[in-house]
């Protein structure tokens, strides 16, 4: 529990110290929201649905790929501007910046699923643009902390590496869209 | 006696030698040790502080005061954009 708060709250104590455990259950838990919870949640309010167990098991196989994609794609950009960190630190600390992607993928399938409710309610709408844009902006966060905490990339060559990543970010994002994951794992 | 006693002493003077950290390792404590004793005094590093500490305070303090904005210019508008977007 105290790895857990300690990545909450100090992430960058948590890059350092290397919490691979911490790393790949946040992961885990939001391809669990993503892939699992998601269809049950839609199975308990439209009872014409059925659950498709292949469709759940392509997307979770989907999800362990995305995720080691993008930690590749971090290690190759942040290798190009002078990062000496070997790909297995990327693999087992980027998932530390997933307690947002459980936040967004926990209310992106409550929204989805009951959005009848939220609909012309300026009240639950703010709220919702609220929790949104906040996890943006703290996945931002996050993602710059990690570029100097693990990559060690400073000033221009973090500028630089964020950019490029972010641009990779964007298209992997649409590409795991297509594949079913409503909340990148990314 | 004393020729039992050199390899012995050889064998922990190896195991002493492999606890030793290497530069590598000796390098990064000594970066953790001055940045966890480093005191901010600059607006800049204290701004950083803040923001790197507890992130998802920033993160949501940003975001409450640009959503209280835009309801407030766009109305519902605004947060029905967001639900178009994610709930279909």
């Amino acid at each position: 529990m105290k790895n857990f708060l300690e990545a909450l709250n100090r992430p960058a104590d948590a890059y350092r110290q290397q919490r691979k455990v911490v790393a790949w259950l946040l992961v885990a838990i939001t391809i669990f929201i993503v892939t699992i919870l998601d269809p049950i949640l839609r199975s308990f309010a439209e009872p014409e649905y059925h659950i498709d167990v292949f469709y759940i098991l392509r997307t979770t196989l989907c999800g362990i790929a995305s995720y080691l994609l993008i930690s590749s794609v971090l290690w190759l950009i942040c290798k190009c501007f002078g990062s000496k960190i070997p790909l297995s630190n990327y693999v087992n600390t980027w998932g530390i910046s997933f307690f947002p992607n459980i936040v967004c993928s926990l209310v992106v399938a409550i929204t989805e699923v009951y959005f009848y409710v939220f609909w012309n309610n300026a009240l639950v709408g703010m709220i919702l643009s609220i929790v949104f844009v906040g996890i943006l902006i703290w996945k931002i966060t996050l993602y710059v902390i990690f570029l100097r905490e693990v990559a060690e990339l400073q000033r221009g060559k973090l500028i630089g590496a964020f950019i490029l990543v972010a641009a990779i970010i964007v298209v992997l994002a649409a590409l795991n869209g297509y594949v079913g994951l409503k909340t990148p794992i990314l | 006696m004393g020729k039992n006693n050199d390899p012995l002493k050889n064998a922990f003077d190896v195991l002493k030698e492999i606890d030793r950290p290497t530069e590598q390792q000796k390098d990064k404590m000594l970066n953790y040790i001055l940045a966890e004793s480093r005191q901010e005094t600059s607006l800049r590093g204290k701004i950083i502080d803040f923001i790197t500490v507890y992130p998802w305070r920033f993160a949501f303090g940003v975001s409450t005061v640009q959503a209280v904005i835009c309801t407030l210019v766009f109305g519902t508008q605004y947060t029905n954009l967001f639900l178009s977007i994610f709930g279909g």
